[in-house]
């Protein structure tokens, strides 16, 4: 059992005339403890709603969503149960998810308040070490978040996860609004709390480039359906599925080869009116008459990974099965 | 070879809630046509305001110094008339966000024609036609529908072709285009990228791409420029300047981002944060994040140099020999 298992969630939004929008079609994943999976895609692939059903910030249409082996529960008026609260979400951008007029200290002595552990007496304390994990000193605590830089303020919000002694750490795009230089502070910071503190961490991002460095497995998701899953090193070595490839390909290198990326043709299809067959379909140059029929399923390779490409129809080995547990790392 | 635009010495002083703050100090650069120049740095360098007196939109009380020569004329001391037949003619921008400069009530077409009318006095239908090319120039599907469109029917991809037909309506010399494909995906911003490469090289534009992403810059750029707190610290060709980044800022830039042929080297950070224009150090401004700082460095702005490499640099520390002494 992992962690952190979604089974073949589904999120529906309805638009205002009342058409179905299916943003997520049937994603499962897993995060064991400790480790970081990273979850990337293009806008609108229905990543940040994968992240937000996984904790419990959109009500999952079917399927399930189990934390610590227990259902995660819809948030609501209510406060989250106290089995939930090791269960934790950092947002993309920290000028917007922290109070401009709490000190960041008491910001972050929220989550003692809430489980009322520890005494209050040892509240400076922690907050003081926890200030400490994420590199900033322990003057921080009287200051307000103005006086604070863009990256400072993401370590001020990754330290008020934390403070919940989370066992998992949902993470919606927590570098994209940060400055290059500050990007690998903040990086290396996340990888360091997951080995130190055991924590399991989804990494959601449209940057490839830095899940590659952070990630020790990647999920690629597809308009609303993961279409490969391998430990990072693999995927990026031999990519199976196009789109996978498609992405890999598009990044810029900075290394003065003057090399253009390669650009992806067509756009992501209405969620609302999937293609048929391969939902890649429409945009894949490897297209076959069979992809615009039947939809492939995630089917197991070796080394733990996972596609679903009709290129790739046979298991690999005797035994493998699409229901087959993940092994991962 | 003269270069069409020649930016020399230029300063940008302008009011902000910290007090009246120098927010570029002594930048010069070059645009060639038919090359793209590539200006890097994070926020708070400079960058955007550097674009901006170019092009005139400026905050009002902000004061320039330095000369920006087009043609013999200097855009920077441009006022009133001439100014209004040169910007949008002959200097266009490009902005990060399409959504935010485009107008959302009102149809493609009347964007893209109006300059079209106010520059040259087209008929309606001149326009509408011309309209119709520039989609097709940057490869919109559909122009005709596109033309009858309003700005939410399209992806962000899209909108921002759509601006770059905006840009080139009126035939300019000189592109600006200011992160033009942060806001995409890396899927959609290759596709931006080999438009604004094809377009410099098929109609001879001088395009200047601003962006914080080296990795952009060097897929694209014939050139680049690397600004710190408002000054340039590197210039060169960018085979140069990015295959072996000498000052100690832009090396530290590239050994912090991830680098896709290497995933096993990890991420080195750079210490501290970029300095913004109230709380930039005296000296040389990178020095209170720099593993080479020298007590000189405290003190004296290092002037930029060339170093015989077909690059300019400022820093009175060579990080190549220091490294290699260490």
């Amino acid at each position: 059992m992992s962690l952190l298992e979604l089974r073949d969630v589904e999120v529906v939004y309805r638009r205002r005339d009342g058409t179905p929008v299916p943003a997520v079609a049937g994603a499962s994943l897993d995060v064991d403890a400790g480790e970081i999976v990273g979850l990337v895609g293009e806008t609108g692939c229905g990543k940040t709603s994968l992240a937000r059903a996984a904790v419990g910030m959109v009500p999952v249409t079917s399927g399930t969503v189990t934390f610590e082996g227990r259902p995660v529960h819809v948030l609501g008026r209510r406060a989250r149960r106290p089995g939930e609260r090791r269960l934790q979400l950092v947002f993309q951008n920290p000028y917007e998810s922290i109070n401009p007029r709490r000190t960041v200290g008491a910001q972050v002595a929220d989550a003692f308040a809430i489980s009322r552990t520890p005494p209050r007496s040892q509240w400076d304390f922690r907050v003081e070490d926890l200030l400490h994990r994420v590199g900033l000193p322990a003057s921080m605590a009287q200051r307000f978040p103005h006086q604070l830089s863009g990256g400072q303020r993401q370590r001020i919000a990754i330290a008020r996860a934390l403070a919940a002694d989370p066992a998992m750490i949902v993470l919606d795009e927590p570098l994209s609004a940060l400055d290059a230089s500050v990007q690998a502070q903040v990086a290396n910071l996340l990888v360091d709390l997951a080995r130190d503190l055991k924590v399991g961490m989804l990494l959601i991002s449209h940057d490839l480039a830095i899940v590659r460095h952070v990630a020790h497995r990647v999920a690629v998701m597809y308009l609303g359906v993961v279409v490969e899953t391998a430990p990072t090193a693999q995927l990026w070595q031999v990519p199976m599925h196009p789109y996978t490839q498609a992405l890999i390909d598009a990044i810029p290198h900075a290394d003065g080869a003057g090399h253009l990326p390669e650009a992806l043709a067509g756009e992501i299809p209405d969620p609302a009116r999937p293609p048929a067959g391969c939902r890649f379909h429409p945009r894949c140059p490897h297209v076959m008459d069979r992809c615009r029929v039947d939809v492939p399923a995630l089917v197991a390779k070796e080394m733990g990974r996972r596609v679903a490409c009709w290129l790739h129809e046979e298991p690999a080995a005797a035994g493998w099965t699409a229901a087959a547990p993940q092994v991962s790392r | 070879m003269t270069p069409l635009l020649s930016v020399r010495d230029l300063a940008v002083r302008m009011d902000t809630a910290h007090g009246p703050l120098t927010i570029v100090d002594g930048v010069s650069f070059d645009l060639d046509s038919g090359r793209v120049f590539g200006l890097a740095g994070e926020s708070g360098s400079g960058k955007t305001i550097t674009a901006l007196a170019l092009i005139g939109l400026l905050p009002s009380g902000s004061r320039t110094g330095g000369s920006a020569m087009l043609d013999g004329r200097d855009l920077l001391a441009m006022r009133g008339a001439p100014w209004r037949r040169t910007r949008g003619r002959e200097v266009a921008m490009v902005f990060q966000d399409p959504m935010s400069s485009l107008h959302p009530m009102l149809t493609i077409e009347r964007q893209l024609t109006e300059h079209l009318r106010h520059h040259f006095g087209m008929s309606g239908r001149e326009a509408r036609e011309r309209g119709v090319r520039l989609l097709t120039d940057v490869r919109i599907p559909d122009p005709e529908a596109a033309m009858r469109g309003y700005p939410h029917q399209f992806s962000g991809g899209m909108r921002q072709r759509i601006q770059i037909a905006m840009g080139l309506a009126c035939e300019p010399r000189i592109l600006v285009a200011d992160e033009p494909t942060t806001a995409l995906d890396v899927t959609v911003q290759a596709g931006i990228l080999r438009l604004l490469r094809g377009l410099c090289r098929e109609r001879d534009l001088a395009v200047m791409l601003i962006t914080h992403d080296l990795g952009v810059l060097s897929a694209v750029a014939d050139s680049v420029t690397v600004m710190y707190a408002g000054r340039v610290v590197e210039t060169g060709p960018t085979a140069t300047v990015m295959r072996q980044a000498r000052h100690p800022y832009t090396r530290a830039l590239v050994d912090s981002l991830p680098h896709p042929e290497a995933a096993d080297r990890a991420l080195v950070p750079i210490g501290g944060d970029p300095a913004g224009p109230e709380s930039r150090p005296d000296g040389c401004a990178f020095h209170p994040r720099c593993r080479y700082a020298e007590p000189s460095c405290r003190t004296a702005v290092p002037p930029l140099v060339p170093t015989g490499d077909g690059r300019e640099m400022a820093c009175p520390v060579d990080p190549l020999v220091a490294r290699m002494g260490a």
